[in-house]
């Protein structure tokens, strides 16, 4: 493109009226208290909301146990594991988004982009083996805990079944809840972070 | 000029000033909203959240570059990372419609420039839209990051790009 057809092309983007109206100051100054619609605070929304959902399970489970008391006094190990397990990964999920830089829109696209991809690169991260890990430990609890319910030896784990058994049974639960968790990954954040990294990469490149 | 002491504090001085600058820079932001959003109602939302990230970044904002360079960078920083699910088919093409319609009567050349940006990729758009307000390189290379070599050169493609596709672009 030769400098002057450039000129003219800028002369009509200057001269360019947008169709939107101009908004007045009282409009503006509306849109400063409005919630954030951005992608990065939905799905930041999404993933503080997706913790505390899980958060209140935990507490419906506790409140279920307090009120459901166990013919079986061991039944109590169930549920308190799965609360010590589960409580400190919601805590340390909680904590992970809370530390983890969240770039700002002022920075130099080159960075904004940058930060973006590793904070969601890590953030998705920490989602996906927050599931994997919670998943198994809350249903392989909530079924003990069902167990001794029954009465049913909590430290004999293995009078009915093999360890082989029982390791197949974690490990499709592990598998299930890891492409669950990747499935909900793909569906809800993943397309955006690709999408992020495409641009990161057209800027990059010569 | 703002006088403070009127003010109940200096961040509601601090809101007002803010309003005046983004009433006077509007019209830059809207035309972002254009090249990115392609219907009215992604258009309201994008200058929203721009409004929304300028405001959270207007703190930090300490006159070393430009206010139109500040909200620029904050803008593309909002429409590249910012950007929606694609609109049904249909929604499009009848806003389209309707904005050729109402368009007709002012500037054909306006609309094939709009046009052409839509053919680019977000980040090309972003760099077109600097090219086209005539920043020099080194503002480009402020705004994006990039070092100011791999601007020009990016730039001289981006050229090459345009006029091919305005070239190709129907005339009606």
């Amino acid at each position: 493109m030769k400098n002057d057809e450039l000129d003219d092309l800028k002369a009509l983007w200057h001269n360019a009226q947008p169709s939107e109206s101009t908004q007045q100051q009282v409009e503006l100054q509306q849109l400063l208290h409005q919630k954030s619609g951005t992608t990065f605070t939905r799905m930041r929304r999404m993933l503080y909301n997706e913790a505390l959902l899980g958060l209140f399970i935990l507490i419906g489970w506790i409140g279920y146990v307090a009120t459901h008391p166990p013919i079986h006094q061991e039944a109590y190990l169930a549920a308190a594991q799965c609360t010590l397990l589960a409580l400190p990964l919601i805590y340390f999920y909680l904590l992970g988004f809370q530390h983890l830089q969240q770039p700002t829109a002022d920075e130099r696209l080159l960075s904004t982009l940058q930060r973006s991809v590793a904070y969601w690169d890590i953030a998705l991260r920490l989602y996906f083996w927050g599931g994997v890990i919670i998943y198994p430990v809350f249903l392989l609890s909530i079924s003990w805990y069902q167990s001794a319910l029954r009465g049913e030896g909590l430290l004999q784990i293995t009078e009915n079944c093999t360890w082989m058994s029982i390791l197949f049974r974690v490990s499709f639960i592990t598998l299930i809840a890891s492409l669950t968790t990747k499935w909900l990954i793909r569906h809800s954040y993943e397309k955006h972070l690709n999408a992020l990294k495409a641009h990161l990469r057209e800027l990059e490149e010569l | 000029m703002l006088i403070i002491t009127g003010y109940k504090n200096l961040e509601q001085a601090s809101e007002i000033e803010f309003i005046q600058i983004l009433e006077q820079h509007q019209h830059l932001l809207h035309k972002i909203c254009k090249v990115y959003a392609p219907t009215a109602e992604q258009r309201r939302d994008l200058f929203q959240d721009i409004t929304l990230q300028l405001w959270r970044a207007w703190p930090r904002f300490q006159a070393r570059s430009k206010v139109s360079t500040w909200m620029y960078r904050v803008a593309l920083n909002v429409a590249i990372s910012n950007l929606r699910q694609k609109t049904p088919r249909t929604e499009t093409l009848r806003d389209q419609h309707h904005e050729t319609l109402t368009n007709n009567t002012e500037n054909e050349q306006i609309n094939r420039l709009y046009e052409a940006l839509n053919h680019l990729s977000a980040v090309d758009k972003a760099l077109a839209i600097l090219l086209l307000e005539d920043y020099p390189y080194e503002e480009i290379a402020e705004v994006t990051g990039q070092n100011i070599n791999h601007i020009r050169v990016k730039t001289h493609r981006l050229r090459e790009k345009l006029r091919h596709i305005i070239q190709n672009l129907p005339t009606v």
